[in-house]
């Protein structure tokens, strides 16, 4: 009973700690819980759609073409395959989108519609029940390509055929597990029988060298239970026994395209996870400051309390339940809040991954981690409360603590010119300690917030897409030449746009699953293996025909380094020299870049997509339709995407998380700013009492106080700004290795450096000044001793 | 005839207690005129550093005037009272109230630097020439928390006159010191006096009294006594102490 009066008592007199502790706790709770549960929704939404239409644990796209007896022979008996089943699909390289054409090669499927699909409601909050079968002309398409081409119900597809354009309207959009993430580049969408009929008729019917649509199989193998291979062993497994990974124009497990659909969701939650623990960390930064400055104020009463009969336990009990309390109110009003923030991330989440999550909250991996949190507040407060045992009762009751004398090598003389900011200097060197709490704080944020510009400037920069693999460039060519020509045409065409427009880039280049020691890899092979150069992190590029360089997570995932030799097959097999470590996001990473010289020892495909930058990206289009009309049935032209929509997704996502962020810093800054400046406020009321008798006005007294703040928060800021250039590259390697991401290029413009430092030391400037308002209320009168 | 530095009419002041008024200052008019070193006296809880404090302009009055340069005090913005505190006024309170993270010649020059008229070099000056007038010029770089309380004493006089103020107030100066640095200081104050300063001190201290040339007597909120003297001279002491104390006497004190 009497430490529920005390602890009563407590939190009457203290409401400014409670509250800030309750918001703090409020708005890790909210965070937290919205992440988790959003990601385990999201994952667990995946699976079931993935299970739901079927999805074997290897998908390979085989082009009919190919010898399919051999491929069913090798996968039936295969005792390591379960089951198998081959669907027929039609791909297509050339087509238009609402609009926006399109030329790619093989990164479009048709299917027929399947039902097992679910088909979004017009709000896409939901599936319709019973979706209608398609109609002649009508299209289901994957989600993302509202995003991706700003396609509506009713907007025009056309698929160029030899045999003419047939043109659908898209009738609704579909969740599609496989293929339907906004970042992978294959999709798939579906006709109505008779339209996919049609289409198959069509490309029978082709003669012409040029195909524009293709037949392919696509097979769902499953892994028998009894296999005890991994992924890796069982791919090389599937391959000797069938030839599917040589033949396939796209093999990837499920786990894969799992990770593809969910690799940003993850990036993005790795952000606010690494944010949410640097504001645990404040938390504790501001109960330790809460607690330590909190005992020596009350000093007196608690050496009172300990005179009437309260022993050292009891004291240190009731900061426990002090604490315990805004911790839980806060974990209570997050958990209950939480609950929208989740539907909210879910809708963020839709159009990257093209999965509609359900609703819910992860309550027990969630109450375990608050239970961990309150446990590690509770040791905390546990340990910070040690000093109470040092109060004595009768030094308390005759005047408190000893006189601390103040002295400091860093003293400032005071200055008439500049008398608030020098005496706002002195008193932050007179009370350093106090002031440690919100250095680290405004340090802590000022590393986050810089780092998330970091990451946002990364991210949605040319030099991070041209770092990852993607070809900057003004037009981009789909190329059907012959193999023996391919080179002679290509440097007659380099030459030609020379003249037009001048060239700063041109690199024809295509990409083929090979195998490396058995099992299948990406790679990527340029006309000019310079472009290489971009990406490359280690060593040097791949200049000759026995030369390849490789990702820093092959390197990881075969143990492999610069100056190993690899042997590499396709068609034929030879040996490889690693001459460097380059990055790309291509298949997450796994894969390795040559020469074109070089994978013609291994390989019969040619190069058919070429990029061209030009020197005057204002001719771009009379380049393009030079191209068009000079080859018409070699070459097809377009420009390259200006608005480049992929670029804008991204950028997007980090301005919403950075704004996220920030506006979470400012709320910190404000709680930190508020309980600091309450308790120097109650410490310091006498002085500002005598400096109000001197003839200080409110106003001077404010400025004051803010500048100490803003001192202070400077001074962390460099802190943080230090701890960043330290620590960033690390922590980006963590958050964006996923995304085959290894080396993270920091470009610390003054925009980077000065935003984060100047919103923080603006913030607590600004918010000092703000609570320091109750200086008006201080009356000289509080200085009378009557 | 002497000339009125500041003058207070039907001053009130008064609390809100157990849900009704608690009146301290009641209807009090009073004149202080140039030159003085007024003392105001009365018993504990009479209401005296409550009129000092209403009179400087440190709390305002809950009615009345405090005129100063034919302005009223009670109505004057929060903005021109600070600026008179360091222009015309300068207090002494009894506990010191020196900022402890300050030096002594610091404390001395912070309110000087408030003064726009004066430059930083002449109030370093000047506040060099206090501090050897002090008696503090060995000890001025110490800190309040390592200096005596006498010392510290001095250093809020000498604070309280770096801006050459017209008048200075000083609430009880001698209350928390002992005999030999209460003399110090008031000799401090009766020397200031001589050289012109006005001078309004609360005190329920005869020796302290014993240097002012004006007493009033305080007792429940109302001015009730006014004894004027000459200027104090030591050797004059005994004698003036012995006619205060009749006075006092006859206030039933």
């Amino acid at each position: 009973m009497e430490i529920l009066t005390i602890l009563k008592a407590n939190i009457k007199h203290k409401k400014g700690a409670f509250k800030s502790v309750i918001i703090l706790m409020f708005i890790i709770t909210v965070a937290m819980t919205a992440i988790i549960s959003t990601n385990d929704l999201t994952y667990k939404a995946l699976k079931k759609a993935i299970t739901e239409i079927d999805t074997g644990d290897m998908i390979a796209c085989v082009d009919d073409s190919s010898d399919m007896e051999t491929i069913y022979n090798g996968l039936s008996n295969n005792k390591n395959v379960a089951s198998f089943r081959a669907d027929d699909v039609l791909y297509t390289n050339h087509y238009i989108i609402n609009g926006e054409e399109i030329e790619n090669e093989n990164s479009y499927f048709i299917a027929k519609w399947n039902s097992n699909y679910k088909v979004f409601q017009d709000n896409l909050h939901g599936f319709i029940e019973d979706p209608e079968p398609l109609k002649k002309g009508e299209a289901y398409v994957p989600i993302c390509f509202q995003n991706l081409y700003n396609c509506e119900i009713g907007s025009k597809i056309i698929i160029k055929t030899n045999a003419g354009d047939r043109e659908f309207h898209v009738k609704g959009f579909v969740q599609e597990p496989l293929y339907g993430c906004f970042f992978i580049g294959v999709k798939q969408f579906f006709l109505s029988d008779t339209d996919y009929d049609l289409l198959l008729k069509r490309k029978e019917n082709t003669t012409d060298r040029k195909q524009l649509i293709g037949l392919g199989k696509i097979f769902q193998i499953f892994q028998a239970d009894n296999s005890n291979l991994s992924m890796t062993e069982w791919k090389k497994s599937l391959n000797d026994s069938s030839g599917i990974m040589d033949n396939a124009l796209l093999a990837e497990s499920k786990e894969t395209m799992i990770d593809y659909t969910t690799i940003f969701p993850k990036i993005g939650s790795g952000i606010l996870y690494a944010f949410v623990i640097l504001l645990f960390v404040i938390v504790l930064v501001i109960i330790c400051h809460s607690i330590s400055t909190g005992i020596e104020m009350d000093y007196t009463n608690l050496g009172i309390l300990k005179a009437t009969g309260f022993s050292n336990h009891k004291i240190r009990e009731i900061y426990i339940l002090q604490y315990m309390t805004a911790q839980l109110l806060g974990i209570i009003l997050g958990m209950m809040s939480s609950y929208p923030v989740t539907i909210l991330l879910g809708k963020l989440y839709l159009p990257i991954t093209g999965i509609l999550i359900g609703y819910g909250i992860s309550f027990y991996k969630i109450f375990l981690l608050l239970l961990t949190m309150i446990i590690i507040i509770c040791i905390f407060v546990v340990i910070l409360t040690a000093k109470v045992g040092r109060i004595s009762p009768v030094r308390a009751i005759s005047g408190g603590a000893e006189q601390i004398y103040f002295d400091s090598r860093l003293k400032m003389q005071i200055n008439k010119r500049m008398l608030s900011l020098t005496l706002a200097f002195r008193q932050f060197i007179t009370n350093k300690k106090h002031y440690v709490g919100t250095l680290m704080i405004s340090s802590i944020l000022v590393f986050f917030m810089m780092s998330i510009s970091l990451l946002a400037n990364c991210m949605s920069s040319e030099r991070f897409m041209e770092s990852i693999g993607k070809i900057p460039s003004d037009l981009e060519a789909q190329l059907y030449f012959n193999k023996d020509d391919i080179m002679t045409e290509l440097d007659k065409i380099e030459k030609e746009i020379g003249k037009i427009a001048g060239i700063t880039d041109f690199n024809a280049l295509s990409m083929e699953y090979i195998s490396l020691d058995g099992v299948n890899i990406h790679c990527d092979f340029y006309s000019n293996p310079l472009i290489i150069e971009k990406t490359l992190i280690k060593g040097r590029i791949p200049k000759y025909k026995n030369e390849i360089s490789i990702t820093q997570i092959v390197a990881d995932e075969y143990g492999l380094n610069i100056g190993d030799t690899v042997t590499l097959s396709k068609e034929n097999e030879a040996d490889y020299l690693i001459t460097g470590l380059h990055q790309s996001s291509n298949d997450l990473g796994l894969c390795i870049a040559m020469s074109y010289d070089a994978y013609k020892r291994i390989g019969n495909k040619i190069p058919h997509s070429l990029y061209i930058k030009l020197a005057d990206s204002s001719l771009a289009k009379k380049v393009t339709d030079f191209l068009n009309e000079t080859y018409p049935d070699k070459v097809e032209a377009v420009l390259a995407d200006p608005d480049n929509t992929q670029m804008k997704l991204i950028e997007t996502i980090f301005i919403g998380i950075s704004a996220l962020i920030y506006i979470i810093s400012i709320i910190f800054a404000l709680i930190t700013v508020s309980m600091v400046c309450m308790r120097s406020f109650l410490r310091e009321r006498i002085d500002i009492g005598i400096y109000k008798a001197l003839g200080f006005t409110v106003r001077q007294l404010r400025l004051q106080f803010s500048f100490r703040f803003l001192t202070v928060s400077a001074i962390g800021s460099t802190l943080g700004v230090i701890l960043c250039i330290f620590l960033c590259p690390s922590l980006m390697k963590i958050l964006l290795g996923g995304l085959g991401v290894t080396n993270f290029a920091t470009d610390y413009t003054l925009g980077v450096i000065v935003v984060p430092v100047c919103v923080i030391c603006f913030c607590f400037f600004l918010f000092a000044y703000l609570v320091s308002g109750k200086i008006k209320k201080v009356e000289v009168r509080e200085l009378i001793s009557e | 005839m002497k000339n009125t530095i500041l003058s207070a009419k039907d001053l009130c002041k008064s609390f809100a207690h157990n849900g009704g008024q608690l009146h301290i200052l009641s209807h009090i008019d009073l004149e202080l005129f140039e030159g003085d070193f007024t003392v105001i006296m009365g018993a504990s809880g009479s209401g005296k550093s409550t009129l000092l404090y209403a009179l400087s302009g440190m709390d305002r009055a809950t009615a009345g005037q405090v005129i100063y340069n034919n302005t009223d005090l009670v109505t004057m913005s929060e903005k021109k009272l600070a600026t008179l505190r360091h222009t015309d006024f300068g207090f002494i309170f009894q506990q010191m109230h020196l900022v402890s993270n300050l030096t002594l010649f610091e404390n001395i020059v912070v309110p000087g630097y408030l003064n726009k008229q004066k430059t930083a070099a002449s109030i370093k000056d000047y506040g060099e020439e206090l501090i050897e007038k002090m008696n503090l010029s060995s000890i001025k770089s110490h800190l309040p928390s390592q200096v005596s309380g006498g010392q510290q004493q001095r250093c809020a006089i000498a604070r309280a006159v770096i801006n050459q103020p017209k008048l200075l107030f000083a609430d009880e100066p001698t209350g928390a010191l002992n005999r030999k640095s209460s003399i110090d200081v008031l000799n401090l104050l009766t020397e200031l006096n001589f050289s012109g300063q006005s001078i309004l001190m609360v005190t329920h201290d005869i020796k302290a009294a014993l240097r002012a040339t004006r007493i009033l007597y305080l007792e429940d909120g109302k001015i009730i006594g006014n004894l004027t003297l000459p200027p104090y001279k030591p050797d004059e002491e005994k004698s003036r102490e012995t006619q205060i104390n009749a006075w006092l006497g006859s206030m039933e004190w």
